[in-house]
């Protein structure tokens, strides 16, 4: 294995571009969240994409890296879309007690770039809520109060 | 004593000894040879021990013919099973990016595995944006059957897909209220017709922010 | 037969790779295989975090359904209370508390055996299916 422990984040205007390619350990997991929270804090971005369509297994830590990354970005006023999950992972994850409540999904990265636009773009103060009920984006996509 | 008056006793005793050791062992065939010309005491015990034998063998047989039937009878049960879970499980695919999963009959962890399992990959193959799962024909919906439900929901979800629960009956509202299962996080509509209109209304919602 | 030795972070990343690879090989199917990756790596992690180091037996083949046994032992602390750790959300140290209950989950059978001071042995089996 290489022993290059950073994962490349691209930058495509207000948002920013992560693509998981490669099996993730834990330090990997840590060290990926340091540097989207300090590339949104440099690039004051609006938005990250997480695809993490290769990834063949996300366990807890994982898991909860990739959730609590998703809060931390909330604070900073970026959203987090993860996009493209695998359905073996999906269904681990729920089975192992993980549903990454108030993070947003998206089947593919298309999807995940329309739904960054419109979270990011619609007004109000519950942009930053997943959990707000009221917007018409929420109502759309939102993850956590369907 | 008690050998008077009996012919070859060693030599019956262990004839006797050598068919019962026969049985013992599942082989009922053999018999006691029996001079019933020079009938004596131990002829009745010998007569006795040949009837016997030759009713348990009967009876071995008959269990063991027993046991075939219900092994044949499990073995078609089972491909029947396998049968109705494949009958039962179709994935529809109603209108663009529209899948409809109508459940029957019940649900168990098995069954709701396999049913999540291809669900996901049918929403992952067609790039399907609302799954609705119809429970009209799923009996007996108890704590254990909303529990396989909700985690169907939140792998969909998890995938960036949206479920949308239909065909929830009253008694079903009530039993769910009852056993206190909170159904909150999951959109649930009365009937498949209501799921419909949710979905287009939902594709529609979407098309339009896409243009603005 | 396999073995891998947990002795740092990235050994739980090799332990779970080599299960899913046996795992891949015996038939399990895509949803299984991640399932049994997935329970490796919280269990490998368990003895990283608990016991700084430990072993993972791997052996295809398990009486009385085929299947796959993992087996997990280390020289750590112990759980004092087995029955606790298996409550979900329950930890000890930082993680999630997932661990032990959500191996569990994926796992068709598990047990655990620990003393106090002496270490902790948890096997998981996954079985094919009929």
């Amino acid at each position: 294995m290489l022993e290059s422990n950073s994962i490349p984040i691209l930058k495509l205007k207000e948002f920013l571009i992560v693509s998981i390619q490669t099996d993730l350990h834990d330090r990997m997991a840590e060290q990926l969240q340091y540097d989207i929270l300090n590339r949104i804090s440099e690039t004051s971005a609006k938005g990250v994409l997480i695809d993490i369509s290769a990834l063949e297994m996300v366990d807890s830590f994982i898991g909860r890296t990739l959730a609590d990354t998703a809060k931390m970005a909330a604070t900073l006023d970026a959203d987090i879309v993860i996009v493209g999950m695998n359905p073996a992972v999906a269904i681990t994850l729920v089975e192992l007690g993980l549903s990454l409540e108030g993070v947003y999904t998206a089947l593919n990265l298309d999807e995940g770039y329309e739904l960054l636009q419109k979270i990011t773009t619609a007004d109000g103060e519950d942009i930053q809520n997943p959990d707000s009920e009221d917007s018409v984006v929420e109502d759309m996509n939102e993850p956590g109060s369907d | 004593m008690s050998e008077k008056g009996i012919k070859n006793f060693n030599k019956r005793i262990e004839a006797i000894e050598e068919i019962l050791a026969a049985a013992a062992g599942g082989d009922f065939a053999a018999q006691i040879d029996i001079d019933m010309d020079a009938a004596d005491l131990l002829t009745s015990v010998e007569t006795g021990i040949n009837l016997l034998i030759a009713d348990l063998g009967e009876e071995v047989q008959e269990s063991r013919k027993r046991a075939d039937d219900l092994a044949e009878k499990l073995e078609l049960i089972e491909k029947q099973r396998k049968a109705i879970e494949e009958l039962s499980t179709p994935i529809i695919k109603i209108w663009d990016e529209v899948l409809v999963l109508p459940l029957i009959g019940a649900l168990d962890t098995r069954r709701s595995q396999k049913l999540t399992e291809s669900l996901l990959t049918e929403i992952a193959l067609t790039q399907s944006k609302i799954a609705i799962l119809d429970i009209t024909g799923v009996p007996g919906v108890d704590s254990a059957v909303a529990n396989h439900l909700l985690k169907t929901v939140s792998s969909v979800k998890l995938l960036g897909a949206h479920c949308v629960v239909t065909g929830i009956r009253p008694e079903v509202a009530q039993t769910i209220v009852h056993l206190g299962v909170d159904l909150s996080d999951v959109e649930t509509l009365s009937n498949l017709s209501e799921g419909l209109k949710w979905a287009f209304r939902h594709l529609k919602l979407m098309a339009e922010a896409r243009k603005s | 037969m396999n073995l891998v030795r947990i002795k740092e972070e990235r050994d739980i990343v090799v332990a779970r790779s080599a299960a899913k690879k046996i795992a891949q090989e015996m038939g399990f199917g895509l949803v299984d295989q991640t399932r049994i990756s997935t329970a490796v790596s919280e269990l490998a992690r368990n003895i990283y975090l608990y016991a700084g180091q430990g072993e993972v037996h791997i052996e295809a083949d398990c009486n009385p359904r085929s299947g796959l046994r993992i087996t997990f032992t280390d020289q750590g602390p112990g759980i004092a209370d087995i029955k606790l750790a298996m409550t979900d959300g329950w930890s000890s140290v930082k993680s999630m508390g997932k661990g032990l209950p959500g191996a569990a989950r994926l796992s068709d059978h598990m047990e655990i055996q620990s003393e106090l001071g002496k270490g902790t042995t948890v096997i998981i089996e996954k079985w094919l299916p009929e």
